[in-house]
């Protein structure tokens, strides 16, 4: 790339059933520095009000938020969409949203997935975690499509392989192990060779 | 009365030993009062979306109406089709509004189910 390091610096996660302790873990290993904006889409019931950043935040460095509509996207910040919420990006904050509910959810994944693609582009990395339903397969499409990065977990990791498995059909992405995932993370942000991304099944 | 979310059926209060509250309808569906209120609002959001989908309907049967000159609803004044296009228009916007502004109530975790952390590690 003529010296230059393609950065992927907006990182988008879809996730559900199976997903905290993973999400735990990643969390726990980003550095406080990573220069990337990440988002987070978890399925939960509308009424689930439970302490992301005490949950997801309180083991690693990088700064863990429920989002708020309006939010500065800044780099080195992990953002959940809270409940009953869509949460979208837009160039310079994101937007969270009342709207229908996809694929039976809201929060759902597809509309973060969507609106990061259609803003970002080729910086977007989307990864799909475990999860029971097929939210997150068209989102994972667009990235695709718009020039951005696409990555599922490996199915037999996951506690609910159908969301992995939904966009290994609907998609082309990458398998990564759950050990790897932080560290492709940060390579993903930080330019540096990705290494540690195996090949698809 | 208080219709339930299950059927065409109306629940019934019964009270248990323990003054604790359940609700259960004429064919049975059972609900406690935590249940029957989450029902509930899931039904106030259906029916929220319901007659937003039929305004943006007449809206829609009115802009074809105003695109073809009438041909269709020529029996309404076109100044009042006019003014019922304008105002449907804004009650779209209010009912907009009115879901989006809805907060709902959030559970307490008290350190069970979802809100517990489980050991480190994937």
């Amino acid at each position: 790339m003529n010296g230059l390091q393609k950065k992927w610096d907006i990182i988008v996660i879809g996730a559900s059933a199976g997903a905290m302790p993973v999400l735990q873990y990643l969390c726990g290993r980003l550095p406080a520095d990573l220069p990337a904006v990440i988002g987070v889409v978890l399925h939960h019931g509308s009424w689930y009000g439970g302490n992301v950043s005490e949950i997801y935040g309180r083991r690693g460095h990088i700064a863990v938020r429920e989002a708020k509509s309006g939010d500065w996207l800044e780099p080195g910040t992990v953002y959940f969409a809270p409940s009953d919420r869509h949460m979208v990006f837009e160039a310079t904050h994101l937007r969270l949203s009342r709207g229908p509910k996809v694929h039976f959810t809201r929060p759902a994944i597809d509309p973060l997935f969507m609106s990061a693609a259609r803003t970002f582009g080729s910086r977007v990395a989307g990864v799909l975690l475990t999860g029971g339903n097929r939210d997150g397969a068209h989102g994972l499409v667009q990235i695709r499509l718009q020039g951005g990065r696409t990555f599922v977990q490996r199915p037999e990791e996951a506690t609910h392989p159908t969301m992995p498995l939904s966009g290994l059909r609907e998609d082309e992405p990458e398998v990564i192990s759950t050990h790897a995932l932080p560290d492709v993370i940060i390579s993903l942000a930080t330019g540096q060779p990705d290494h540690l991304v195996r090949p698809n099944l | 009365m208080i219709s339930c979310p299950a059927c065409a059926g109306v629940v019934r209060i019964e009270v248990g030993p323990r003054q604790h509250l359940g609700f259960v309808c004429s064919v049975g569906h059972a609900f406690s009062l935590q249940e029957l209120y989450a029902a509930k609002e899931d039904q106030v959001e259906s029916a929220q979306w319901s007659l937003l989908a039929l305004l943006k309907h007449l809206q829609m049967i009115l802009q074809i109406d105003e695109e073809t000159d009438h041909r269709h609803v020529s029996s309404y004044r076109s100044h009042d089709l006019y003014q019922r296009l304008e105002q449907i228009g804004h009650q779209i916007a209010q009912l907009e509004g009115l879901i989006e502004g809805t907060d709902l109530p959030l559970r307490h975790q008290d350190g069970h189910g979802a809100d517990r952390a489980p050991a480190e590690g994937p």
